[in-house]
């Protein structure tokens, strides 16, 4: 029975340890997409309001090609100093690319649809609230919870900028990148560079 | 009084240490598992050949060349062996 009494001591001291040295990853990553969506969507709109240039949405394109090797190399990054994955950075990851893959989807359908206009901008920003909200509540990190709420809403509030103001919509959206995931993603690195 | 068999693969304290280390985590490199269990890498990595020849972990390379290194995971075989064993355990002090 001793033996027995030690498996699970084992089981349970080995359990503490891996949650106790759980080093917090995936910071560079927030602050990536969160910098990337909202560059990107403040070039959008000067492409758009100032350049008059029906092509903008292509810009997004870049994005991608820019954001998608970069993360990856992050992600070998993290591995690599941290030696080890958690599930909670597996589902944030499976999360932000569900969320990234719905955007694209959604807004070529919303274009073909012709509802691009007045849908497809508010719904990427109640999207990457909604991301920067579950996110937060994951990590446990307050600012990210709260920036996700500010970009959800702000995302909300873009639906009344309809018909002549629709442009307006992606300076909306770009603060409300800079609300869910810039600040959040700057405050989370601050966290952890003073071991907080 | 009737007691379960105890999984003898498991029934070995480094093999109980790095299925418990992979439960809680999605994946660990060799590295991890030899800093967190403080065995030497040749039984380490025996022990980690057995539990993959059992199924209970999947084992691949990642990287190449001098920055290439040993990725462990815990399979669904695993993870359920892990907890019919624990509760095998717990079993024991409960008839006890």
């Amino acid at each position: 029975m001793e033996e027995n009494f030690d498996a699970l001591q084992v089981i349970a001291s080995t359990r503490g340890k891996v949650d106790m040295d759980k080093a917090p990853t995936g910071e560079n990553i927030f602050l990536l997409w969160g910098l990337l969506t909202s560059v990107f969507f403040l070039l959008q709109f000067v492409l758009w309001k100032c350049l008059h240039q029906p092509w903008c949405m292509w810009v997004w394109l870049a994005a991608v090609l820019i954001g998608w090797p970069w993360m990856i190399v992050l992600i070998h990054r993290d591995h690599d100093r941290t030696h080890r994955r958690t599930h909670e950075s597996k589902i944030i990851l499976n999360l932000w690319i569900f969320i990234g893959a719905s955007c694209a989807v959604g807004g070529l359908a919303l274009g073909f649809a012709d509802l691009f206009e007045s849908l497809a901008m508010p719904l990427i920003g109640l999207l990457i609230g909604t991301g920067a909200f579950v996110s937060g509540q994951i990590i446990r990190f307050r600012p990210k919870t709260i920036g996700g709420i500010i970009g959800a809403t702000i995302g909300m509030l873009s639906f009344t900028l309809q018909d002549d103001l629709w442009n307006w919509q992606m300076l909306t959206l770009s603060l409300a990148s800079v609300a869910a995931l810039v600040i959040p993603g700057f405050l989370y690195k601050k966290s952890i560079r003073n071991g907080v | 009084m009737e007691f379960k068999d105890l999984d003898p693969l498991l029934h070995n304290e480094l093999r109980l240490k790095v299925m418990a280390a992979l439960d809680s985590l999605d994946d660990a490199d060799f590295v991890y598992l030899k800093e967190l269990t403080k065995a030497t890498s040749g039984n380490l990595s025996v022990q980690l050949s057995n539990l993959e020849e059992a199924g209970y972990i999947k084992m691949y390379r990642s990287g190449g060349g001098r920055s290439s290194h040993t990725i462990c995971r815990i399979t669904d075989k695993g993870s359920m062996a892990l907890q019919h064993y624990q509760r095998a355990l717990l079993s024991y002090f409960q008839q006890k």
